[in-house]
């Protein structure tokens, strides 16, 4: 990739416009009007090639249906995520018995009996006819409601890790795009001083110190990600307030923040959104490597990670406490991926060229999970 | 050139002041020490020990003595592994992540350029598809869910390769290939791309105009001007790579240099987390400079100048 | 392209061609053995290595006064006989004609040396407190007294005199231990990173060491100058270092190892059915540990009515599924007592009963868990503790309505919080020193680093010091069963059960003995038969 374009400070000199021949107006309705217009023309163009693209847009289905399912399906069994049946542990999937229970006035339920065949109800008592959907795990748990609730998780830590990032990274590369001069300077020097660090040592590092669990996942993801964002949108910005409308906008009275954040970042959301959609996949990805280490979140809250964990630990005994939430985890992060891509094609046109992120940073990000 | 590299190597040390600060005094905050165990020593015992290993002096001390020793290039002895030191450990470790790399590379370029070529060539058509969701799921299955497969079908079931260890190509196979699914799916992606853009240039259309053969036209014109990005992916890639992967190093039992990374922060191994971290930070550092100075070889459009100017 | 792709594919099939494994090592019917060690020995100095793979290595290549027989018996190794003076504070050891595998002579004056060596507090050695029980050893490791007011000494080449500050029924078998191994001298002297290379790491043991690439594989071969060679019918033991699990099971599976050790828990039951795994009971103790600081669990009431409430059983049928033993006490089966097993001379101390529990919660102001604090219950990244403290929540929460909130810690992080007494329960272990009730029930004495219970007895000291001091075994052992009585009436923890080994052996290997301290692999005894 050819480096950013050189910034021609003279040019820049150049149109600082004698302020006094122009005169700020009020309000400029007809530049504000434009705006809006283009801005729907643009999205609109977004949305329908997003849609035009078949493969994007399944993805776009699939991860609506498992944000659906994972709102809803734990409550599609009549299981808890946390309630164990000893004795029914590593049933297969499709397992059925009877369960015959009390409740208790705190609306707990006290198990008197379980059995394969039908129960004979009595009076104060409840029999009912369960299913293990997907089998059940170590501890006699319906795995089908533990990897819903593990998709909340998984997609709870892929979301909010996304928008840590973009706060950050819009914020740290606004601004150093933005001002530019000695801020620019120093702010992209602590940029490269940090991507220099072996990432993955300082999430871990990280995790140590803040104890493992959700919080802990979310600051040492969102520490590090935001990186190659706030790189992203610097350059993007560097290039965007070279821009007429920007010198329009100045002219009309617009001040530093004003400008920075509605008319540049606006027009380098398309960039922005794909890198924070593509950084989901990664949060997730990177919390399941955590689990597999030992620092992922903690019982009894179960993250996909942490079940692919705890399918491990019996693969050649009970394969389908590794298969489900390893085949959900890969399907999740495949259709961000592939939903990120499309985004990238839609917002830009010329298909293709990796605008989106430099692959460079794109690929330090990525190669983490290598490890 | 020479004033931009020599300004690169200046932002690098710079840097790498920097990173071994920042992890040294991370080190320090975090609880615990290396030689804590499930039973607590004899209050005597415990002050030999530290003692011997120097970790009673005050913490400028310590600092003051590492950094002086990191910049002869001594890392310094291992706590954990006693009588071995970290150079040591690098010494051990690195040739044989470098040598999985080096394969992991090689199957990642071939097949990912392969990839990237057939999904460009046909563009949304069914083998493009194929491609793409074959290399988006290289890029989206857990490393570790993909070592374990491997190893359960071609070790555990078929018998064909050693499940773990090392010494033979044998045991290279199973690591190799599950360490290239992300790499090989990166350059796939960028190939596709990439071609994609330079088969609607004119000098192509003008090289089909020629009467050029098909293949030569992709292998001459468009593949080579579309393996650029594939080269600027490589400086992560290979450090990456060849500073080891722990988790496939943890997998297979491989002696690479992946294997300290998580364990010796379990073990607080400092010097080994320190050393660890200087060589990774130097060595991916080293590479990006290497790749951008590559860059200029390979494509003259591409010069040398600072980001900032 | 397609070419490329072809090419590749082509590579791969010719890789994976005509790789079928092969046992080769076999041949000419030679005895060896593939061992999974399971991590790289962290050194192999016996005075400063502290894990399980350090201690089976040395294992094979040292030999102490004593080695531990199948029954873990102390029979005579370097030394071929002994006396015990009347008061058993003063022991004289009669060395036999050995030598080391560079073939100098083993002498009295290795052994007084080596033990120096471990005492001195230049070495920093972790075990020093294993020869505390000698005169002035303690008062060396403090640096109070030199060297040579330690109690021990070589009398002649052949001779050693030791001298103890209280009989200590199980010194015998403590000889046996990697920390009172005999170290070369002249070796050692000449160069202090002796134990790092093949060439000078020089033992006395049944094997020696031939090959050492680190974090790879480590190769044992019978040593000619052991002074039992005749009876050393392994040729060779190859050692690799996986430490993924999963991988050792696979690698057993397909042949590449002939013993593979900690067994997933959830594989035992497959492994069992098919005969493959082994159950060996352990000498350590599972259990959590209350802080009875705490203001709800200074009770001893609430301590005790939380140990009636979990099924032991159940955890270790659906859980563990080691084939534990639930454990009803603190000191494990498998130690001496007057005349038997301790612990079976001890019996058990309580016994689950949910509906008691209740009743002394409810006395202790908490009837049905009203009023009840949420408990944290601390467990540490490194074991297997998650599904055996999920299953505790549960069990405490059903049958208590006590809630239970878990935490998990990393290691590091973990021990600082547990003996800083930064926790509320916390799930811990503790195993055997030696083999005696001893190495259990000191460590909740007041002034143990040990007790992090925060715990303090005065008649419990009382009993210890009795039990320590003692000239008389069958009050040194009342006084234990005493003292182990008001522990488990106060509870300052929880026990939970006795652990187990789980291996695996090929129907060939032969003759391995598991000791029940440290559960390692004794390789003396082994051979081949197929």
């Amino acid at each position: 990739m050819a480096p950013n374009t050189p910034r021609d400070d003279q040019a820049a000199q150049a149109l600082t416009y004698e302020q006094e021949l122009f005169k700020p107006l009020k309000k400029n309705n007809l530049q504000n009007e434009l705006n809006t217009t283009l801005n729907i023309i643009y999205r609109q163009n977004v949305w329908w090639r997003l849609k035009e693209n078949r493969l994007g847009f399944s993805a776009l289905a699939i991860i609506i249906l498992l944000s659906i399912l994972a709102i809803i399906g734990p409550y599609l069994t009549p299981f808890s995520y946390s309630g164990q049946i000893l004795a029914l542990k590593n049933k297969a999937p499709g397992y059925t018995f009877y369960l015959k229970y009390k409740e208790n006035s705190n609306g707990t339920i006290k198990i008197i009996e379980y059995s394969e065949k039908p129960l004979k109800n009595e009076e104060g008592f409840k029999v009912e006819k369960r299913i293990f959907w997907f089998g059940s795990d170590a501890l006699g748990r319906d795995l089908f409601t533990r990897l819903w609730h593990g998709a909340r998780i998984s997609l709870f830590i892929g979301i909010v890790t996304a928008f840590i990032v973009f706060i950050i990274g819009v914020t740290y590369g606004g601004i150093a795009g933005y001002f530019g001069g000695w801020i620019d300077e120093i702010m992209m020097r602590i940029v490269e001083i940090l991507a220099g660090i072996p990432f993955l040592l300082y999430v871990i590092l990280l995790m140590v110190l803040l104890e493992p669990g959700l919080k802990a996942i979310l600051i040492a993801l969102g520490v590090v990600y935001w990186l190659p964002l706030a790189r992203l949108v610097r350059g993007q910005i560097l290039s965007l307030k070279e821009q007429e409308y920007v010198d329009a906008a100045r002219v009309a009275g617009a001040g530093s923040w004003r400008i920075l954040f509605k008319h540049l970042l606006p027009n380098a959301l398309g960039p922005i959104i794909v890198y924070v959609t593509l950084a989901i996949p990664e949060a997730i990805f990177t919390e399941a490597w955590l689990s597999f280490v030992g620092l992922g979140v903690g019982a009894p809250i179960a993250s996909w990670g942490s079940l692919v964990k705890e399918g491990f630990q019996g693969i050649g005994s009970y394969p389908w406490q590794l298969f489900f939430p390893a085949f959900f985890i890969t399907l999740t992060i495949l259709a961000f991926n592939i939903l990120g891509d499309s985004l990238r094609d839609a917002f830009d046109p010329r298909c293709g060229l990796p605008v989106v992120t430099s692959p460079r940073s794109k690929s330090v990000n990525r190669l983490t999970k290598n490890f | 050139m020479a004033r931009y590299i020599l300004r690169r190597v200046g932002t690098m040390l710079l840097a790498l002041f920097f990173i071994v600060s920042a992890t040294f005094f991370m080190l320090k905050a975090i609880p615990g020490g290396p030689f804590a165990s499930e039973k607590k020593l004899p209050p005597s015992i415990e002050e030999n020990i530290t003692k011997k290993y120097h970790l009673d002096d005050p913490w400028y001390i310590q600092y003051r003595d590492y950094l002086i020793r990191t910049a002869e290039f001594d890392l310094g002895p291992s706590y954990r592994y006693e009588g071995r030191t970290v150079n040591d450990i690098i010494a051990d470790g690195f040739p044989v992540s470098a040598q999985l790399g080096f394969v992991t590379v090689l199957i990642s370029i071939v097949t990912g350029i392969s990839l990237g070529t057939i999904a460009a060539l046909n563009r949304n058509k069914f083998h493009d598809y194929f491609a793409m969701i074959l290399a988006t799921l290289g890029f989206s299955v857990p490393s570790f869910i993909v070592a374990f497969i491997l190893m359960y079908i071609f070790a555990y079931k078929l018998r064909l390769l050693p499940p773990a260890l090392w010494g033979t190509w044998k045991h290279l196979v199973l690591p190799a290939v599950s360490l290239s699914f992300v790499p090989t799916a990166v350059i796939a992606r960028l190939i596709r791309s990439n071609m994609v853009e330079v088969l609607q240039q004119d000098y192509i259309k003008t090289a089909k105009a020629k009467g050029l053969k098909k293949t030569i036209v992709i292998y001459r014109h468009a593949l080579r001007n579309a393996i650029t990005p594939v080269v600027i992916y490589l400086g992560p890639l290979v450090t990456g790579i060849f500073t080891g992967s722990f988790v496939i190093e943890h997998i297979f039992a491989i002696p690479g240099l992946g294997r300290h990374f998580v364990m010796s922060i379990q073990n607080r191994d400092y010097t080994v987390i320190l050393g660890i971290t200087v060589f990774y930070s130097l060595f991916l550092m080293t590479m990006n400079l290497a790749v951008d100075i590559m860059l200029t070889v390979i494509d003259p459009r591409v010069q040398l100048v600072d980001e900032k100017r | 392209m397609n070419l490329y792709f072809l090419i590749f594919m082509i590579g791969i099939a010719l890789l994976t061609a005509g790789c079928s494994q092969k046992q080769d090592d076999l041949k000419n019917g030679e005895q060896v053995i593939t061992y999974n060690l399971g991590a790289e020995p962290e050194t192999l100095d016996p005075a400063t290595a502290t894990g399980k793979a350090e201690a089976t290595v040395q294992m094979a290549v040292f030999e102490g006064l004593t080695r531990l027989d199948k029954d873990n018996k102390p029979v005579p190794g370097m030394a071929k006989d002994w006396e015990i003076s009347d008061d058993g504070t003063r022991y004289t050891f009669h060395l036999r004609d050995a030598k080391w595998s560079n073939g100098e002579p083993v002498t009295a004056y290795d052994f007084e040396y080596a033990w120096k060596r471990l005492l001195s507090p230049e070495t920093g050695a972790y075990y020093a407190y294993q020869l505390w029980y000698i005169k002035n050893g303690k008062e060396y490791t403090d640096g109070n007294v030199s060297a040579d007011e330690v109690g021990v000494r070589a009398i002649d080449d052949k001779t050693l005199e030791v001298e103890l500050i209280a009989p200590t029924p199980y010194f015998l078998s403590l000889t046996a231990f990697s920390g009172l191994y005999p170290v070369n001298q002249n070796i050692v002297q000449s160069n202090p990173d002796w134990h790092t290379g093949v060439d000078t790491y020089v033992g006395n043991g049944p094997f020696k060491l031939a090959e050492w690439k680190h974090n790879q594989k480590l190769v044992l071969l019978k040593n000619p100058n052991y002074w039992a060679a005749d009876d050393v019918k392994l040729d060779k033991i190859v050692m690799t270092m996986a430490e993924s699990r999963n991988t050792e099971l696979t690698m057993f599976e397909t042949g590449q190892i002939d013993i593979a050790e900690e067994v997933p828990a959830q594989e035992i039951k497959r492994l069992l059915d098919e005969g493959t795994a082994s159950i060996h009971p352990d000498l350590s103790s599972y259990f959590s540990v209350f802080n009875t600081d705490n203001d709800f669990l200074k009770d001893k009431r609430v301590r005790r009515a939380l140990a009636m409430a979990i099924n032991r059983q159940s955890l270790i049928d659906n859980v563990a599924q080691g084939f534990q033993k639930p454990a009803y006490a603190f000191v494990p089966n498998g130690v001496p007592g007057i005349n038997g097993d301790f612990r079976e001379e001890g019996g058990d101390y309580f016994q689950e009963n949910v509906e008691r529990a209740r009743e002394l919660l409810a006395q202790a102001g908490y009837p049905n868990g009203d009023g009840a604090p949420t408990l944290e219950l601390m467990y540490d990244n490194r074991g297997d503790h998650q599904k055996l403290v999920e299953a505790i929540q549960e069990m405490w929460k059903s049958n208590l309505n006590i809630d239970v909130k878990l935490k998990k810690q990393e290691w590091g992080v973990y021990l600082k919080s547990l003996f800083n007494g930064d926790y509320q329960i916390a799930m811990a272990g503790w195993n055997a020193d030696y083999v005696d009730a001893m190495t259990f029930l000191d460590m909740w004495v007041s002034d143990s680093g040990n007790n992090v219970a925060g715990w303090r007895n005065s008649e419990y000291d009382r009993l210890i010091e009795i039990a320590k001091t003692s000239f008389d075994n069958k009050k040194r052992i009342a006084a234990m069963h005493d003292a182990e009585k008001i522990l488990l009436n106060e509870m300052p923890f929880m026990p939970i059960y006795f652990y187990t080994n789980v291996n695996m052996y090929k129907p060939w290997v032969k003759g391995v003995v598991v000791p029940t301290i440290g559960g390692f692999q004794e390789f003396r005894w082994a051979y081949v038969e197929k």
